[in-house]
């Protein structure tokens, strides 16, 4: 009779070791193959996912729209574009949309240093991420970032250099492992 | 180990992250490596009852995954020496590549820490590294897991090379990275502090 592989774990295995004699059985396909074979099943699951990315895309931008808008409650929408941001950073660069996943890095950085009193918030670096989102939503489909907003994409990353320089030169006012925005 | 392959059928992967589209993605990659069985939880809790009842051969986890993190589940089971997959490897994934999350996944006696977002290549690239290179477990009093303390012994293999790559040389490779004037000009510096 077969042994159960999914039961429950015997006493004595060594899950460190099992795991390397494991992986180390030959038979496996070759690496070139098994990259291959994921990057169908990324392929697979873009049409799907692509439709979350825009959906995020949209949710984001009303998000900053609101934190731009609503001085009372920024810190409520701001979370919220954060919690976005960290979702769209997350999958929009593994499935090749460099666009999204750029602005989407870009403000995790800026609200990160913002939660931790490292930078006072960039009213005109999140306007700039905006329109670059606003773009983006209309390339979203594309693989890579599009030609015509590769200077856009340039920009925003000079923009962000100069921000990280003048985020490192202020004094840190508060403990960097501790975040207020989320 | 260039080009190195590894086998993974045959084995159960726990996936434990928070973000739905997140999870989509790894699994995938799990699937198109051959990965036998891949088991997704979205909490801690969730995590938990898998590991009570079904074998498992790694675990992927998120730090923010709800309620007590990712890391201080990471802790609870490196930590219980009753618990079985204590030594289980454990890979963490996040987009928060902070000094201070990296050191914290480091402490909490993790494998490795993977980036996101992230590719195919660079999980086939961190499994790989795992399985032919597994570290000795340290048990002290106020840590558990592969010993921190490795060297860099060239870049990964099969990695692609970036021009940032050079400043890893392997150790061995090169001289010592202090001149003996170097260290008498910090000696001074610190001596001339200390008397301040």
């Amino acid at each position: 009779m077969m042994k159960d592989v999914t039961a429950a774990p015997e006493e004595d295995v060594d899950f460190g070791e099992r795991f390397a004699r494991l992986a180390l059985r030959p038979g496996g396909p070759s690496r070139q193959v098994a990259i291959q074979r994921a990057q169908t099943e990324l392929a697979r699951l873009k049409p799907e996912l692509s439709r979350l990315i825009a959906t995020g895309c949209r949710d984001l931008e009303a998000a900053l729209l609101m934190a731009k808008r609503d001085d009372q409650d920024r810190a409520h929408h701001i979370k919220q574009a954060y919690a976005i941001s960290e979702s769209l950073r997350d999958v929009a660069g593994s499935l090749g949309f460099s666009f999204v996943g750029l602005i989407a890095s870009n403000l995790c950085t800026i609200f990160e240093a913002v939660s931790t009193g490292g930078l006072p918030y960039p009213r005109d670096i999140i306007g700039c991420h905006l329109q670059a989102l606003q773009l983006a939503q209309a390339n979203v489909r594309q693989d890579g970032i599009a030609a015509e907003l590769q200077e856009v994409a340039a920009g925003l990353t000079k923009t962000m250099r100069l921000l990280k320089s003048a985020a490192a030169s202020a004094p840190v006012v508060t403990d960097p492992s501790d975040d207020h925005v989320r | 180990v260039r080009g190195a392959t590894i086998n993974l059928a045959g084995m159960s992967f726990l996936v434990a992250d928070p973000s739905q589209p997140s999870s989509a993605v790894i699994q995938g990659i799990f699937r198109g490596f051959g990965v036998s069985r891949i088991i997704e939880a979205r909490t801690t809790k969730d995590a938990m009852e898998v590991m009570i009842d079904q074998k498992i051969d790694l675990l992927l986890c998120e730090p923010r995954l709800p309620r007590h993190g990712g890391l201080a589940f990471i802790r609870s089971i490196r930590r219980n020496p009753e618990n079985p997959f204590r030594t289980i490897p454990i890979l963490v994934i996040t987009g928060d590549t902070r000094t201070c999350v990296i050191k914290e996944a480091r402490d909490s006696g993790v494998n490795m820490v993977v980036a996101k977002p992230t590719s195919p290549t660079v999980l086939y690239e961190r499994l790989t590294w795992v399985a032919f290179h597994p570290r000795k477990y340290v048990d002290s009093s106020r840590y558990f897991g592969p010993d921190r303390r490795f060297k860099i012994e060239g870049l990964p293999d099969g990695s692609e090379h970036r021009a940032s790559d050079a400043a890893a040389t392997p150790v061995g490779d090169s001289g010592p990275v202090l001149s003996q004037s170097d260290i008498d000009n910090l000696l001074q510096a610190a001596g001339s502090g200390i008397a301040k």
